[in-house]
């Protein structure tokens, strides 16, 4: 057939098919409020099947085919092209409320920046003070990989995967994940509960059916012996690990980044445009957690009981390759900085006969400290940070989702920062100090860069007949006071500029007669992209109506 | 007490007390975002709700703007077949490739004891050749490697060859013992000598077999001795799968042996000296290697000669290791003993494999004397892969001292360099010389 013919009909198909798939996504018919805080999203489905992304085919697709796709993307082109004309390359997130901030769901809890969670609390993790009580019974060894594991049963008959430390470097990767786990849980994201764990060999007995060989090859003592030397071993012959406990329910395969899970009803948005996974780059950049492939999110399916109907979970399932840490030792030099096949640095360095200097080679990321590895916050760029191959949803991040990102990173505080770090009990003190100080000066580049894009007013309220919101970088101190200027569009009369000395505005300074009126915040001295707030008015008061950020 | 220290106090204290009742109401009184006691002015501070029960969705389903979707349509229907190709990689990888979870890759059949794998290959001149590989290797030192390989092509081609060898590469003593057959119905010819233009070409058969035994002593590739010694017969005649023959282009009594066998034995010792920084992969020093023969015939034909090769590599990294400057002088000459009949012309150094200049046609200049000169910059792109920019002289001459400047054959190639783990280099290469370009996609060892 000949080109001309294919295109009508692939346009038609396209155009007869959209409605017929938004119908099977809306199937549970819920309704729509943009000012809810909850997005219920966990309503009773059948179980999704279980799906395998083989990891191979995968970084094939988003670290060659994607991208080269996406260079020759030629109507993204033409929309760049008439950008001028409001047209536009990229779409804001889609599940944000009013007020610019994501619902809880099944994806994402508001916890830290808008509570500010206990630092006893981010110390212990997800599930508390749980940790693996002695005696372990090896049910499962872990084969592949450089590094020694295992799932095990402890004493209280709860499911755990032990994974260890490279040789050479005690508490690399798991104080790694102790920490970087402790962070994106508190900033709201659904995680495992793992903790840093000593394993003594006499604590380690072999699960019967694996010793008989029930189910392959017989597992003995000689090989559990063999296996643990594959990692590090401390003078009196312990393991340094870290144990995961097994999630609940059922697992149903990775997360795509791109698209949304089409067997789940309750899966509306896809979740390259879901603001928790497009920001979820600024956390990713913070943490150094360059290993961010599909396969290092899960799926689980929580019913009440096997075959009756429940709802799928998201987990961010590993976020150990970060820090200064990598499966194997420290982290090399240029994870973080850019993708695997970096196309881009690839035709640089070409073009250059090989003299590019890539910054990765100006940072000082060799630390000589064997629990923290290479990583570095003096030549740290929060947005040129590079995971391991491209990913959809963070290629999709508008200046909108970074700025959110920014403030789920900028609201720990220094103590906050130091209890997840103390979550890893290091026993060389310096790996303490060095990341407390590493995570305070990223967290406040972090903060430097974002909320230099994106004007940082935030957390708007109507009270005592005032409009009052934060600046977050006032208040954390990456900014002095200062003034604002703010832009008045009433839905009728001319526009005006009002000018602030403090985060409040008075309500009596806008005309009783508007409707509505959209306020846009600068921050005086800076050339952020402005913060509007939309007001109606609701009798003798004003209610907000909208907040968005840097759009 | 003292009523000045009281009226001291009180003049102190009153002015303080004004300041502070006067003070406009400290900040640090407010709840501060990213402080221990924030919470947000958000009714999800206090009440976090369940998304499991009844309630509303923040948005609809995300939906393409129709004018975008009009505008994409026609280049997802171009595109379409890249797209499928990369949903079908990512999902049917692991229902065709069993095994092929991830690197590396593994094809075959592996027990405890060996491995027997298939093979492939392709060149225009021998078409496709499916073979066949058993390995075994042992990493002990008591234990011999066993190797043994076949492959017949769709153009005739046939080859096979067994090779068993003891050692290590960090023991100080190897022995082994190596057998090969190859016959090729269409092996190239351009006549013998440096004026052999791509049209001189023909086509011979080419059959040899080949069994040496082999020690080497040293401790390391970078230094060791190597003394070898074998049997090997060859036998030329008219050819297939091509053309033209090459008793239709050349004098047959012009091409010494041609329609005749030879057979000899050799014997030999060679050895490898450097001082390198990596044994695989130098960014700098000093590598040579240099290889001497005695052939002498075992039939009637009293043909006996020398062979000498030389091989000397040097590397030098420019301000860092990533990019590398790497110089190579290759020679390979025969002299035959006095009384010697000429050396068969399929035993003369000939340009291929290594020997190969690379804007030419493998096998295209043949004669007693080779030599090469070879230069390249070498720099990192990626983890992994090297660009290469490359120029090379080489000639043939009936001696050393035959060997003129004005003779040398140009060539000038840039390509990439991909090292694998085991020693191995796959190189592709776009080279330019005197009768145009030529594209080569090589895989074996570099230097």
């Amino acid at each position: 057939m000949r080109p001309a013919r294919v295109l009508p009909i692939a346009l038609a198909a396209t155009l007869a098919l959209a409605p017929a798939t938004s119908r099977a996504a809306d199937a549970l018919a819920q309704p729509v409020d943009s000012s809810t805080w909850v997005d219920h999203d966990g309503r009773p489905v059948a179980q999704p099947k279980l799906h395998e992304t083989n990891l191979v085919g995968h970084q094939f697709r988003e670290a060659i085919l994607e991208p080269w796709s996406h260079a020759f993307d030629v109507p993204d082109k033409i929309l760049w092209l008439l950008g001028p004309l409001g047209a536009s390359r990229k779409h804001p997130a889609i599940n944000v409320n009013r007020y610019d901030e994501v619902p809880n769901s099944e994806w994402f809890t508001n916890r830290n920046h808008v509570r500010s969670v206990p630092p006893d609390e981010i110390r212990l993790g997800p599930k508390g003070d749980l940790v693996p009580k002695p005696p372990f019974t090896v049910s499962k060894p872990k084969t592949e990989g450089s590094t020694p594991g295992f799932q095990v049963k402890d004493a209280d008959g709860k499911k755990w995967l032990f994974k260890g430390d490279p040789v050479g470097f005690p508490q690399l990767a798991s104080g790694a994940d102790a920490i970087s786990l402790r962070l994106t849980w508190a900033a709201g994201y659904n995680l495992p509960h793992n903790v840093p764990v000593r394993v003594r060999r006499e604590d380690l007995k072999i699960d019967k059916d694996l010793e008989e060989g029930k189910e392959g090859k017989p597992f003995h003592d000689v090989d559990l012996d063999q296996l643990l030397t594959r990692g590090h071993r401390y003078e009196d012959g312990s393991s340094s690990m870290y144990a995961s406990l097994f999630l609940e329910g059922a697992p149903v395969g990775p997360i795509s980044a791109r698209d949304r899970r089409r067997d789940d009803p309750n899966d509306l948005y896809s979740h390259r445009n879901r603001r928790e996974w497009r920001g979820l780059y600024v956390l990713m950049s913070w943490l150094d957690s360059w290993d961010t492939k599909d396969q290092q999110y899960l799926d689980m399916f929580l019913a009440p009981e096997k075959g009756q109907p429940g709802h799928v979970k998201h987990h961010v399932l590993d976020v150990g390759a970060s820090l200064g840490a990598e499966a194997e030792g420290g982290k090399e030099p240029h994870r973080g900085y850019e993708y695997t096949l970096d196309w881009a640095w690839m035709a640089r360095r070409l073009f250059s006969l090989g003299f590019a200097v890539e910054p990765w080679r100006r940072a000082h990321q060799e630390t000589g400290i064997p629990s923290v590895g290479n990583f570095a916050y003096d030549v740290y760029e929060p947005d040129k940070f590079h995971t391991l191959q491209p990913q959809a949803a963070f290629r999709e991040r508008t200046k909108a989702d970074g700025y959110w990102g920014a403030k789920l990173v900028c609201s720990f505080s220094d103590a906050q920062i130091r209890a997840a770090v103390d979550a890893a009990h290091y026993d060389d003190p310096r790996a303490t100090e060095y990341i407390t100080k590493a995570l305070i000066e990223r967290r406040n580049k972090v903060g430097r860069y974002w909320f230099g894009e994106v004007t940082p007013v935030d957390f708007f309220s109507v009270a005592d007949g005032e409009l009052r919101f934060h600046d977050l970088a006032v208040d954390r101190g990456l900014a002095p006071d200062r003034h604002y200027r703010v832009e008045v569009r009433p839905d009728r009369g001319a526009r005006r500029t009002l000018d602030l000395d403090r985060t409040r505005l008075a309500l009596s300074s806008l005309d009783p007669a508007w409707k509505s009126v959209r306020l846009e915040f600068r921050a005086g001295g800076s050339d952020a992209r402005p913060t509007r707030v939309d007001l109606e008015r609701r009798g003798e008061s004003w209610a907000i109506a909208l907040v968005r950020h840097g759009e | 007490m003292n009523p000045r220290p009281r009226r001291l106090a009180w003049l102190v204290a009153l002015p303080l007390s004004f300041a502070i009742a006067s003070a406009p109401p400290a900040r640090a009184q407010e709840a501060r975002f990213g402080d221990s006691t924030w919470v947000a002015p958000y009714p999800i501070a206090t009440e976090s709700g369940d998304p499991t029960t009844d309630g509303p969705r923040v948005s609809r389903r995300d939906r393409e703007p129709v004018g975008e979707t009009i505008l994409r349509t026609p280049f997802r229907a171009v595109f379409y077949p890249v797209r499928l190709l990369a949903r079908g990689v990512e999902r049917v990888a692991d229902k065709v490739l069993p095994q092929f979870k991830g690197p590396p890759i593994r094809l075959g059949f592996y027990t405890e004891v060996a491995k027997l794998t298939p093979t492939i290959a392709y060149s225009s001149d021998t078409g496709i050749e499916p073979g066949f590989e058993i390995q075994r290797r042992s990493f002990r030192e008591d234990v011999p490697n066993i190797r043994i390989a076949g492959g017949w092509s769709t153009k005739g081609q046939r080859d096979a060859m067994a090779r068993v060898h003891s050692g290590l590469d960090t023991t100080m003593w190897g022995v082994g013992a190596e057998a090969r057959y190859k016959i090729v119905p269409n092996f190239r010819f351009y006549g013998i000598g440096n004026d052999a233009p791509e049209g001189a070409h023909s086509i011979y058969r080419d059959e040899r077999g080949d069994i040496s035994v082999f020690m080497r002593v040293g401790p390391d590739p970078l230094h060791r001795a190597r003394f070898l010694a074998g049997y090997s017969s060859i036998s030329s005649a008219g050819g297939s799968h091509g053309s033209p023959a090459l008793q239709d282009v050349f004098d047959p009594t012009t091409v010494p042996f041609f329609g005749h066998d030879s057979k000899v034995f050799y014997f030999g010792a060679g050895g490898d000296f450097a001082l390198v920084n990596h044994w695989r992969e130098p960014a700098y020093g000093v590598h040579l290697r240099g290889d001497v023969r005695h052939f002498e015939s075992s039939d009637r034909t009293n043909v006996k000669y020398l062979e000498l090769r030389g091989d000397v590599r040097g590397y030098l990294p420019v301000f860092a290791t990533r990019r590398i400057l790497a110089l190579r002088l290759l020679y390979d000459g025969v002299n035959p003993d006095g009384g010697s009949a000429p050396i068969p012309f399929y035993r003369l150094p000939a340009s291929y494999g290594e020997y190969r200049f690379l804007a030419y046609h493998s096998n295209q200049f043949r004669d007693q004397v080779l030599g090469i000169a070879h230069v390249e910059y070498r720099w990192v792109i990626t983890r992994g892969l090297q660009a290469v920019a490359i120029a090379q002289l080489g000639e043939v001459a009936p001696n050393a001292k035959s060997l003129r400047i004005a003779d040398i054959h140009e060539s000038y190639g840039i390509g990439l360099r991909f090292p694998l783990k085991k020693g191995t280099v796959v190189r592709g290469i776009a080279a330019q010389g005197s009768e145009g370009p030529q594209f080569l996609l090589i895989a074996g060892s570099d230097f």
